[in-house]
C-alpha cells in the first residue's frame, strides 16, 4: 500500500502511532517475515534461511536479503555475539500480535477452546515453533533455554517439564544466574503461558527470591 | 566513554566487572572497546580464585569465606580505573539494561564495593551512568544512599525538542528527510505536546518505505 502525506497526516490525527502507520505500507512478503521474527527469541543468518524464508510468497533470501532485514530499525544486533540478531522489545509486541489477526476467508485458526483466546496458540505459529525445538533440540544443552522457549507454544505441558528439570539443574549448583535465566524465558513468554506455567513461574520467581535472600 | 550493554543472560558481579574490563573489540564502536587486559592482572588472578570457590561451594547465599577476597577484587578492579581516569584522559562508564544483573549482586556487591566508592572517590575524573528503567531504579539502587548520585529522569521528549533532535537523528545518518513529512508528525505533537525518543528510528523506518524516497 502507498501512503501520502494526507494519508499520514490522517492516520495521526486519528491517534494511530508511527509504527503502526509504517506497517501499513510495508511489502507484504516483508510484513511476513517481521511477523515471524518477532516469533522467535533471537536468530541469526542460517536461522532465518532455514526456518523463516521458506514459504514467503516473494520473500525469499535473494528478495529479503539479511543485511537488509538487521539494518530494520525494528531490529537489534546482540551484544558479544557472532551474527545473533533480535525483534527489539518496543517493536516486537505489534508484530507478535498480528499472528492472532483472522486472515479473510480463513476459520478461526484458534482451537483451544478451554484457555482464553490470548493464550491459545494460532496453528501456523505451532508449526513454526514445533521445527525450532527440533532444530535446538540437536544443539544439545546449550540449545535448551530456546528449546524451552518454543516449546511452550507446542506444548505447555513437556514446557513445565522442561522447565522444572532445568531448574532442578541449576538449582544444584547454586549458580542463581542460570535460574533467573529460565525465570526469565517464562517471563518473555508470558501472554502464552497459559494457567498452569503462569501458576509455575509464579512459584519459582518467589522461591528463587527467597533463596536469593538467604 | 566506556558503554557496556549487560544483555545475554543473566550474570553475577563478577561477570559484569569482566564484561566492563573485556569491552566488546569486534563491535566497531569505539565506546566500546576493551580496556587494556594486561592492566587487569591482579584483578584476573583473583576472579580465577572467587570461581574456584564458586564451582566447590555447597549451599546458596554469599559465597562462605570468600568476604576478603571479594574485597581485593573489587580492589583491584577500582585501581585499573582509577589509574585509567586522568584529567587528561576522564573515564565515563556506562552500563545499560541493567535487568541481567542479579538485583541482590547489585545491593550485596556491586553497589557497596563499586558503585558507591566510583560516587565516593575524590577522582574527579571518572564517573558512572547507569541506565535503567524506572523498575529497575526501585529495585537496584538504595534510596538511603541517594546522595551519591543525581537521578536524570529522561521520561519522554517536548515538541520543542523535535525538530532539533531530527535534525541531529538524521545528521548522525548523514541524510536529509523529506521536509513535508516531518512538518506533517511536528503538526501532530503540537497537540499531543510529548513524544518518545524511539518514534525517530519510527520516522526513519517510515521515510525509508516512502514511495520516490523519503529522503533528499
Amino acid at each position: 500500500m502507498k501512503i501520502s502525506i494526507e494519508e499520514l497526516s490522517k492516520r495521526l490525527s486519528q491517534g494511530e502511532d508511527l509504527e503502526s502507520i509504517g506497517r501499513v505500507f510495508m511489502p507484504e512478503a516483508r510484513l511476513e517475515l517481521l511477523k515471524r521474527l518477532a516469533a522467535v527469541r533471537t536468530f541469526d543468518e542460517k536461522l532465518v534461511d532455514d526456518f523463516l524464508h521458506p514459504g514467503i510468497k516473494g520473500g525469499d533470501r535473494d528478495s529479503l536479503p539479511f543485511a537488509d532485514i538487521v539494518s530494520l530499525p525494528a531490529i537489534e544486533r546482540l551484544p558479544r555475539t557472532a551474527g545473533q540478531y533480535r525483534f527489539r522489545d518496543s517493536s516486537r509486541q505489534t508484530y507478535w500480535e498480528s499472528w492472532w489477526e483472522e486472515q479473510p476467508g480463513e476459520p478461526s485458526r484458534i482451537k483451544e477452546p478451554d484457555l482464553a483466546p490470548g493464550y491459545a496458540v494460532p496453528k501456523d505459529l505451532q508449526e513454526l515453533s514445533r521445527r525450532l525445538v527440533q532444530y535446538f533440540l540437536a544443539q544439545g544443552p546449550q540449545g535448551d533455554l530456546d528449546r524451552l522457549y518454543y516449546l511452550i507454544a507446542v506444548d505447555r505441558d513437556q514446557a513445565r517439564q522442561l522447565f522444572l528439570q532445568l531448574y532442578d539443574a541449576v538449582d544444584q549448583t547454586f549458580e542463581l544466574a542460570g535460574c533467573r535465566d529460565l525465570l526469565n524465558i517464562l517471563e518473555e513468554r508470558l501472554s502464552i503461558l497459559g494457567p498452569e506455567l503462569s501458576r509455575v513461574f509464579n512459584d519459582y520467581r518467589v522461591y528463587t527470591r527467597v533463596e536469593n535472600d538467604l | 566513554v566506556h558503554y557496556v550493554d549487560c544483555r545475554g543472560g543473566a550474570k553475577n558481579f563478577e561477570e559484569i566487572l569482566c564484561l566492563i574490563r573485556d569491552g566488546e573489540k569486534n563491535s566497531g564502536s569505539l565506546i566500546r572497546q576493551p580496556f587494556d587486559y594486561a592492566a587487569f592482572t591482579e584483578f584476573n588472578q583473583l576472579v580465577a580464585k572467587l570461581q574456584s570457590l564458586r564451582q566447590r561451594r555447597a549451599a546458596a547465599g554469599p559465597l562462605p569465606g570468600a568476604d576478603e577476597l571479594i574485597d581485593q577484587l573489587f580492589q583491584a578492579f577500582r585501581d585499573v580505573l582509577q589509574k585509567t581516569a586522568t584529567a587528561h584522559v576522564p573515564l565515563i562508564i556506562v552500563l545499560d539494561h541493567f535487568k541481567a544483573i542479579d538485583p541482590n549482586d547489585v545491593r550485596l556487591y556491586l553497589w557497596p564495593h563499586l558503585f558507591a566508592r566510583i560516587a565516593d572517590l575524590e577522582n574527579d575524573h571518572l564517573r558512572l551512568i547507569l541506565a535503567v528503567t524506572p523498575a529497575e531504579y526501585e529495585s537496584y539502587l538504595p534510596r538511603d544512599q541517594d546522595h551519591l548520585f543525581e537521578c536524570i529522569d529522561v521520561p519522554v521528549f517536548s515538541k520543542e525538542q523535535f525538530q532539533p533532535l531530527v535534525r541531529e537523528f538524521f545528521g548522525r545518518l548523514n541524510k536529509h528527510p523529506l521536509p513535508d513529512v516531518i512538518a506533517v508528525y511536528d503538526k501532530r505533537l503540537k497537540e499531543v505536546g510529548v513524544w518518545k525518543p524511539k518514534e525517530l528510528v519510527n520516522l526513519r523506518g517510515i521515510l525509508e518505505q516512502w514511495p520516490g524516497g523519503g529522503f533528499i
